[in-house]
């Protein structure tokens, strides 16, 4: 499976609406040893929003600061982004995501760090 | 739950960055990453390879284009139907700003194009090899 | 002497934005048709790329990535490949544009045709790019662009009413005959010129090319803060010498003679033959400019190996594309395609690409995760933030002017 097959597929919940799409994958470094890197990214959870653009700003972390303007501008387009640990995730298709819980259950999304 | 392990966003932070080799020279983009089930049981994937050039990036551009890019990395290949251009995962390095690796461009998949237009055009011409004339002192 | 030339590389990107053969034209244009009245169009222009090329020029120094590096990461690699291919049609124009430039130059100097000239050009653009060091590239031609002051001397030497001059820049006006859309068309052109994105392909790649480290983030302050105004000061005399000899006389501008007429008038055949050499060295600049930004950014979007700091044997993909750009350059040269027109062209479509090249440096320049302490001030990212609105409005103001004026008719 390729990262960017998940990214921008639909996320549907357990009731089978269409909430969001897939913005972002989480990575965990927690796997099994991997050479010089230590150990291997794991998938932690997936990052969801409104819309994706298939660019990556990186304006909702915590420690990028400005510009405001721009800052404002995305979060106006992006809505809060929510968030889904891999444990609530059911299965994931070609361009589709099955959640097994309500989207009024997911916790928004915190910046990685 | 409390992970001691970093946490990063693949999409932000890994793709579309540049690969650099273990000595300094450019190596191709992130084009994708490869993930892989684990083999017994239900866990999250893990992150085993990048992806990289034409035969990874033809499926995100889509469209007439991508496909043109998807056969020009075929022609290029001697195998009738290769995948995209893969480097393990175990040999990256770090990454921040780039991600940096283990070995060198030449022991990569991703330099396929650029040798045939060496070999084919670029060593040719007088003076291939050398640094561009130097100014000494100043 | 080596603190000095430390700031060729911005003397050298600022001839390419200022004083290129696409400017020297408007510029020219401009001083004879509305007189000083778009001369804080080009002060206005002077900041925005100011600012923007401190900013590319940092991100280089600190995380050693190019502005299109920054492209295709921030915008993903379908919006970068839009951008990729919108820039680099318009990288082509500026080459074609150029390569004609110098070779109309030499035609002035020579009186040969500037069709046999194009040939010749095209070969001296590419061997320098293929065998002349970065830096000594850099030093010979951003020096010798500076010849171009004799465009300061041409205002002085002709005693205008400076009291006037100063008004009719402080004071814009539509002068009789000229309408208010036609006066917007050149202001995008000229605000345009100003900040062509190939500056920042080739200013931050520069940078990265002369292995700019933290350390030298005052190099890069300096080349900004003197480079570019020095550049936009030249534009500027520029102008005030078109408005006070060929204004007056109603002499409007096409061609290069008429842009070196003022000089001609008041400083005879030596001032003549300064200007040629200078138009020379910065047409000759603009076109190694935008041949190497061409090799950059297709290199940069694909991830190959570019630059001049490695033999072309290491990175014969950015060299080929150099090449065929300069070649396909030089073949549209040859159709006797008007090279002024070319470039009156090219400069609006840039117009319209500007905020795509520009918002992922501003983003880049706010990552702390890239930028560690060396983020952007408060200050810094409101000039920024303003300067991106005008680039927006501007890119969407433009293709709509330039049909209802008939590209400033």
């Amino acid at each position: 499976m390729r990262l960017t097959d998940v990214l921008g597929s639909e996320v549907i919940d357990s009731t089978g609406r269409k909430i969001a799409v897939v913005t972002d994958v989480r990575l965990v470094q927690d796997g099994p040893i991997l050479g010089e890197l230590g150990a291997a990214f794991r998938v932690h959870g997936l990052v969801m929003g409104r819309v994706s653009m298939g660019a990556h700003m990186g304006f909702e972390r915590r420690n990028v600061r400005g510009p405001w303007l721009l800052k404002r501008f995305f979060a106006l387009i992006q809505g809060t982004p929510h968030y889904a640990e891999w444990e609530l995730i059911r299965s994931i298709e070609p361009d589709r995501v099955r959640l097994r819980v309500r989207g009024e259950e997911l916790r928004v999304a915190e910046p990685p760090r | 739950m409390e992970y001691a392990g970093r946490m990063i966003d693949a999409g932000l932070q890994l793709l579309d960055r540049q690969i650099i080799d273990v000595n300094g020279e450019m190596a191709g983009n992130v084009d994708d990453l490869e993930l892989t089930f684990p083999g017994e049981g239900t866990g999250p994937p893990i992150v085993t390879a990048i992806l990289a050039g034409p035969g990874a990036l033809s499926r995100r551009i889509g469209g007439r284009l991508g496909s043109w890019l998807e056969s020009v990395h075929e022609r290029l290949h001697p195998h009738p139907d290769p995948g995209p251009a893969r480097i393990p995962f175990g040999v990256v390095k770090k990454f921040n700003a780039a991600v940096e690796l283990t070995l060198p461009r030449a022991e990569l998949e991703v330099d396929r194009l650029e040798k045939w237009v060496r070999d084919t055009i670029i060593s040719k011409i007088p003076g291939a090899e050398n640094e561009a004339a130097t100014e000494e002192g100043g | 002497m080596k603190r000095i030339l430390a700031i060729t590389l911005g003397i050298l990107t600022a001839i390419g934005g200022f004083v290129d053969i696409g400017d020297l034209v408007a510029n020219a244009e401009t001083g004879a048709r509305f007189r000083m009245s778009l001369a804080w169009v080009v002060v206005v222009g002077i900041i925005g790329i100011i600012v923007y090329a401190e900013m590319s020029g940092r991100v280089a120094a600190v995380s050693g990535r190019p502005v299109f590096d920054l492209v295709r990461e921030r915008l993903g690699a379908r919006v970068g490949l839009t951008n990729l291919i919108a820039s680099l049609f318009i990288n082509f124009l500026t080459l074609t544009a150029e390569i004609a430039g110098v070779a109309l130059a030499l035609e002035l100097a020579s009186s040969v045709n500037y069709l046999l000239w194009i040939p010749v050009v095209a070969f001296l653009v590419w061997i320098v790019i293929w065998r002349v060091k970065f830096e000594t590239m850099e030093r010979i031609f951003g020096l010798m662009g500076l010849m171009l002051i004799v465009f300061g001397v041409v205002v002085w030497r002709a005693h205008p009413d400076w009291g006037s001059l100063i008004h009719g820049a402080t004071h814009p006006s539509l002068p009789r005959g000229e309408g208010l859309p036609t006066y917007c068309y050149f202001a995008i052109a000229l605000f345009g010129a100003a900040m062509t994105p190939y500056e920042v392909f080739f200013f931050s790649s520069g940078a990265v090319e002369e292995r700019w480290s933290p350390k030298d983030l005052n190099v890069n302050r300096a080349n900004v803060f003197i480079g570019f105004p020095l550049g936009g000061a030249i534009s500027l005399m520029l102008m005030a010498g078109a408005s006070i000899v060929l204004a007056p006389r109603g002499i409007s501008v096409g061609t290069l003679s008429q842009v070196a007429l003022p000089t001609t008038v008041v400083l005879g055949k030596i001032g003549l033959a300064v200007l040629l050499v200078g138009v020379f060295a910065a047409t000759f600049g603009a076109a190694l400019e935008t041949g190497l930004s061409a090799g950059y950014i297709v290199s940069q979007y694909f991830g190959w190996q570019w630059g001049k700091f490695v033999p072309p044997k290491k990175a014969p993909r950015f060299h080929l594309v150099v090449m065929v750009s300069i070649a396909l350059g030089a073949l549209l040269g040859l159709t006797t395609l008007d090279p002024i027109k070319v470039t009156e062209y090219s400069i609006v479509l840039s117009a319209a690409a500007l905020p795509l090249t520009y918002f992922p440096i501003l983003v880049v320049a706010n990552d702390p995760d890239y930028m560690g302490d060396k983020v952007n001030s408060k200050v810094m990212n409101f000039i920024g933030s303003v300067y991106f609105v005008i680039l927006v409005v501007i890119s969407v103001a433009t293709i709509p002017l330039m049909i209802f004026t008939k590209a400033g008719a």
